[in-house]
């Protein structure tokens, strides 16, 4: 479904992603995974055009589309949920007969379906659930999900990782950048450990006796990182 | 196809900002033309609307000047800032598209408040009995619009360059400088030295939105006009169209 191999990228002389290579399986649930500045979220852009590499090559898989939610989504306030979709959609090229139809079910399912609340009064968990219903807008095949429980509570972050899972079970592909260790070893098939840009260790669910989490501080070197 | 522009001019019409402004502007308007603040020129007091609007025009297309920078200015890189362009990025849209969307609104919402100003000045000369004025008032707009629509441009394409504080000085200078064209053009002969020398690169650099402005309010007044004048400001607003066209942003 898609295969990154030797992605390069620098900043003003940084290398902030270096001889990067993976492959996401057609529906499986990737993670990224790494401390902060490790180069997940720049692994993101690349992955979805935003910025441009210096080396490497990225392979999507004929006629898939992309569904993204960015870690901090930001909506026009004035906007109800079904405006933004609406909004987003059109822009997608999705016709407005298609929108009708597809719009109530994306609400239904991020439990937005009160239509004339305005996002200026959404909580942050209600603006992830949006950010994802948009990324899910034209059916994708491949979701790229951006920290999607960041900022959330304890019952919002197990509401998202639901759907997560719900949607995997229908067949979405989906990567997934997290810092939430537990989440990831809940929904994720598949991942990879990033330090300085690179890959440290390749994480696959059932292979090591050793949680996610222990894995993730040997190779990080805990407090070190 | 239009997506983008309708959702940031609803943006921009919900600032309130520029309805202060605009309100102030029309204060200012109404006193100059209701005689509670008599103009005069050489001592002798301007009372003819005939020879008062070229000024109330004058004083119109400098606020409306004002607000088309605050309007336009950073409001591109604030899409950047807080990533709405990944959104849009990620659907296809190309970046020109973006930016021309967003320059558009900017420049809509800019001559929208200038439009109430300006409005208010043909309601007034309706009331006066200046039927030609206000027949003449909405071509005329269209000459009167253009150093607007060009400096709201003008801004769009800076902000996407330089940082806001640079873009929003820049903009300022160029309005200011465009529409005192006569005054620097005076002083110019007033002064020697390098500060004749600046002023004279500032006369040339600068365009001449005095001059298109002016000729608005001939047109207004049924006077012939001097189309080199309208061009001068159509090339302005090029000139604006063309930075946000072509500056681009490295990444979204």
């Amino acid at each position: 479904m898609l295969i990154c191999e030797h992605l390069k990228k620098t900043y003003q002389k940084k290398c902030v992603v270096d001889d990067l290579s993976f492959s996401v399986r057609k529906g499986e649930a990737f993670a990224l995974l790494g401390s902060n500045g490790a180069g997940k979220t720049t692994t993101i852009k690349m992955v979805l055009n935003l910025i441009p590499r210096d080396a490497g090559t990225i392979e999507i898989g004929e006629n898939v589309r992309i569904g993204y939610s960015p870690e901090t989504p930001y909506f026009h306030p004035f906007l109800t949920g079904r405006e933004v979709l609406e909004f987003y959609g059109g822009l997608q090229g999705i016709s407005k007969e298609e929108l009708r139809r597809e719009i109530p079910g994306l609400l239904r399912r991020a439990g937005l379906e009160e239509s004339s609340t305005k996002v200026k009064h959404y909580s942050k968990g209600m603006l992830q659930r949006l950010a994802l219903s948009q990324a899910l807008l034209g059916d994708p095949g491949l979701l790229i999900l951006d920290e999607p429980t960041a900022g959330l509570d304890a019952m919002g972050r197990l509401e998202m990782m639901h759907t997560i899972q719900a949607l995997k079970k229908e067949g979405k592909t989906i990567l997934i950048n997290s810092h939430i260790l537990n989440d990831i070893e809940r929904v994720c098939d598949r991942g990879m450990i990033m330090k300085k840009g690179c890959m440290v260790y390749e994480w696959e669910k059932g292979e090591n006796e050793k949680s996610l989490e222990e894995i993730f501080v040997e190779q990080i070197g805990g407090m070190e990182s | 196809m239009m997506g983008v522009m309708k959702n940031a001019l609803r943006e921009r019409i919900r600032r309130k900002d520029i309805y202060v402004v605009m309100v102030i502007g029309l204060l200012i308007v109404l006193l100059c033309m209701s005689g509670t603040v008599t103009l005069s020129i050489d001592g002798i007091p301007i009372t003819e609307i005939r020879r008062l609007l070229p000024f109330v025009l004058n004083v119109v297309f400098v606020t409306g000047g004002g607000m088309a920078v605050a309007l336009s200015l950073s409001t591109i890189p604030k899409e950047y800032e807080r990533k709405t362009s990944h959104l849009v990025w990620i659907r296809g849209i190309s970046q020109w598209n973006y930016h021309g969307q967003l320059a558009l609104a900017n420049a809509v919402s800019s001559l929208a408040a200038v439009f109430v100003l300006y409005a208010g000045v043909m309601i007034y000369a309706g009331v006066k009995g200046e039927t030609g004025v206000l027949l003449r008032s909405v071509p005329g707009f269209l000459i009167y619009g253009c150093g607007t629509a060009g400096i709201s441009f003008f801004t769009s394409g800076l902000s996407l360059v330089l940082p806001g504080m640079a873009a929003g000085a820049l903009a300022t200078g160029v309005m200011l400088a465009g529409v005192l064209k006569p005054v620097l053009r005076t002083l110019s002969g007033m002064v020697s030295g390098a500060s004749r020398g600046i002023l004279k690169g500032i006369l040339v650099l600068t365009p001449d939105l005095y001059e298109t402005e002016a000729q608005a309010g001939e047109f207004l007044l049924g006077n012939p006009v001097d189309v080199h004048s309208i061009l001068g400001g159509l090339l302005f607003l090029y000139l604006g169209v063309m930075m946000v066209f072509l500056f681009r942003r490295k990444e979204a």
